[in-house]
């Protein structure tokens, strides 16, 4: 199945992306990032399909993915 | 003792007379410095029910055990007092490199009481404090009155000046107290106090006074490990890269970057705004005193229509309040908006927030004279007249509550307890709400800071079980900070064993981690009581209904009443308060 998988925002100077991914049936949120390989303290937030989801959500075909970086607040 | 002087500077404006109060160990053992003595002090001095620009409310100015030590993020000083903006509970922090100039006159607290007639300004020594008369000072913009200041003492090697702008001269109820040029104490309108009391400003000669600590080998040692430990961490280096905007856009992905007045969540012109742009204009990180954070970012503006500026700045929440808010695309036209407030002497997020009103307001006609989203000139001219109670800005130089009645816009208006929030929407981040909601000083984002936890992917926006207790937890670290007076941006730093070493090591108190958590309930208790003392009562812990009545258009997200309603309970039995948030003991 295909996953679009967004990384909408960079703080490392590096240009936001979008690619569709194929993935098999069945796959996790959680496993997605395993696979994506992100440097280690990237990682904030995830949506799926724009909203705020939990890292063990199965994915559907189609789905849109959203990494958000870690950031600290004002 | 250690940690402390054991000493407060009484100034009393009436008769332009000082002197010295020696405050007992034990009141240090039970509340710490900072917010803790200096809410007790504010209890014990102020009577109930004052007048918040009556010479019969006092301000004060607190410091606390790490206050010019080796300690890091022990720059700011902590300002409290009653506020004329909320009518209740005022605290207020500003950071830069006053606060060490602050503790080598050898006080804690600086207390102002009274009223003179004429204005003056206040200069404190290790010996004391003068009052001098400041009509040549009166009508002056900030940044003015400091140099003038710094001048007439011996320039800014030797000292340092709080001062207020011509909003606070004015009483303008969110008038600020400033420092170091662009830092702050902004909210909650302490500047009016100082206004009302014609004190235009507090200028501190740095002495020979050394603060005391039991350990000073062990705070040297903590430093360092502190320094190796964190300075190359992500979280240090996104600060230093790109300061508070750094949020920018990660908050208009989630769809919670307050737009058009909290109309929408989203706002297409956030990367036109946010840290990346800063950088790519050339913001250079700055930073306070014992700081290796340097979360500041300095900007200065080469050409265009902003030539010349140069600001310490705009931060996070400026940007919403006076850019995505307004609609302002233009990170140069925000930074000069930011420094029109900061000269005048205003509270950037209020000051956004009610021109933000105005705006929505004139959509529908309800404003005495038309106002576009998005006019960067009106918005100038707004400032200006709120700072010199003018026009329309009259109107709004009133507050949020107060404008909304004028102008028939009771249902549109967005503040809790008339302080407007900051750039978090809490129809996404629901913890947000209750803090919102819940703290003492109104919609404030930085009595808990609980956003840190839902934007970290720790805890779900949405999730509303168990949310009080995780708040509580950052509420009552950061009591804790407010102390000793620490800075915000160590709070994933110092966590509660590192605040409880830094007890141990600065004030020699032995104390364990419960006895901290201890302390900070007895200070939380103690602010609420005060509240309660002012008229407080559980309906001023809520929220607008916008919020539960109008979604955002981009999610559809709102926060419902009983998720407010459930979040809100549980803080109070969480925090040993009653059904209606009265404490127990």
């Amino acid at each position: 199945m295909q996953i679009t998988i967004r990384f909408p925002v960079s703080l490392d100077g590096t240009l936001p992306t979008e690619k569709v991914h194929d993935y098999p049936s069945g796959i996790r949120v959680s496993q997605v990032i395993e696979q994506l390989e992100l440097p280690s303290g990237y990682f904030g937030m995830v949506l799926l399909n724009g909203r705020h989801t939990d890292t063990e959500q199965v994915l559907s075909d189609g789905d849109v993915l959203s990494l958000l970086p870690m950031v600290d607040g004002g | 003792m250690y940690g402390f002087f054991g000493r407060m500077l009484v100034a009393d404006a009436t008769s332009r007379t000082c002197c010295m109060e020696e405050i007992p160990e034990g009141l240090y053992r039970k509340y710490l410095g900072g917010k803790g003595v200096g809410t007790y002090l504010l209890m014990e001095r102020s009577p109930a029910g004052v007048d918040p620009l009556s010479p019969e409310n006092p301000i004060i100015f607190s410091l606390g055990p790490i206050s010019d030590t080796k300690i890091w993020g022990g720059c700011r000083f902590g300002v409290h007092t009653k506020s004329p903006q909320t009518g209740f509970y005022a605290e207020s922090y500003s950071g830069g490199k006053l606060a060490e100039k602050m503790s080598r006159t050898g006080f804690d607290f600086f207390m102002i009481t009274g009223a003179s007639e004429t204005p003056v300004y206040l200069e404190v020594t290790e010996e004391g404090g003068k009052f001098h008369d400041a009509d040549h000072l009166w009508g002056l913009e900030t940044y003015a009155t400091e140099d003038a200041l710094m001048e007439a003492h011996g320039g800014k090697t030797r000292c340092g000046a709080a001062v207020i702008g011509q909003a606070g001269e004015n009483l303008v109820p969110f008038s600020i107290i400033a420092n170091d040029y662009w830092r702050c104490a902004g909210r909650t309108g302490t500047g009016a106090v100082m206004g009302s009391k014609k004190v235009k400003g507090i200028v501190f000669i740095s002495g020979q006074a050394s603060r005391p600590t039991a350990d000073p080998e062990a705070v040297e040692e903590f430093a360092k490990k502190t320094l190796v430990e964190t300075r190359d961490l992500p979280a240090t280096q996104n600060y230093k890269r790109y300061g508070t905007p750094q949020m920018v856009s990660v908050m208009n992905e989630l769809g919670t970057l307050p737009s058009r007045y909290w109309h929408n969540g989203k706002f297409s012109g956030h990367d036109q705004i946010n840290g990346q742009t800063m950088a790519a204009l050339g913001a250079r990180p700055k930073a306070c005193a014992r700081c290796y954070i340097a979360c500041g970012k300095l900007m200065k503006f080469e050409d265009g229509p902003y030539a010349g500026l140069t600001i310490e700045g705009p931060e996070f929440e400026t940007i919403m309040s006076l850019g995505s808010l307004l609609m302002i695309d233009s990170i140069g036209a925000i930074a000069h908006l930011n420094d029109l407030c900061d000269r005048l002497g205003m509270d950037t997020i209020t000051a956004g927030n009610l021109i933000g009103m105005a705006m929505d307001g004139a959509t529908r006609g309800l404003t005495p004279e038309p106002i576009a989203f998005g006019d960067i000139e009106a918005a100038e001219k707004i400032l200006r007249q709120m700072a010199a109670r003018t026009g329309m800005g009259a109107t709004l130089a009133k507050g949020s509550r107060a404008a909304a009645t004028e102008w028939a816009m009771e249902a549109d208006a967005i503040h809790v307890k008339n302080l407007e929030p900051a750039a978090y929407d809490p129809r996404v981040l629901k913890g947000m709400g209750l803090a919102y909601a819940t703290s003492p000083r109104g919609a404030c984002h930085m009595r808990a800071t609980i956003y840190k936890s839902e934007v970290s992917g720790k805890m779900a926006p949405d999730q509303i079980e168990g949310k009080a207790v995780e708040m509580i937890d950052y509420e009552d670290r950061l009591i804790i900070h407010d102390t000793f007076v620490l800075c915000r941006f160590y709070r994933d730093i110092y966590l509660w064993p590192e605040l409880t070493k830094i007890i141990q090591i600065t004030t020699g108190f032995d104390v364990n981690e419960s006895d901290v958590r201890e302390i900070s309930h007895r200070v939380a208790d103690l602010v609420r009581s005060f509240n309660l003392r002012e008229g407080l009562i559980k309906a001023d812990d809520w929220l607008p209904d916008r919020f539960f009545d109008e979604p955002l258009p981009e999610t559809g997200a709102v926060i419902t009443r009983a998720d407010l309603e459930k979040m809100r309970s549980d803080y109070y039995r969480e925090r040993g308060w009653d059904e209606d948030g009265i404490p127990r003991s």
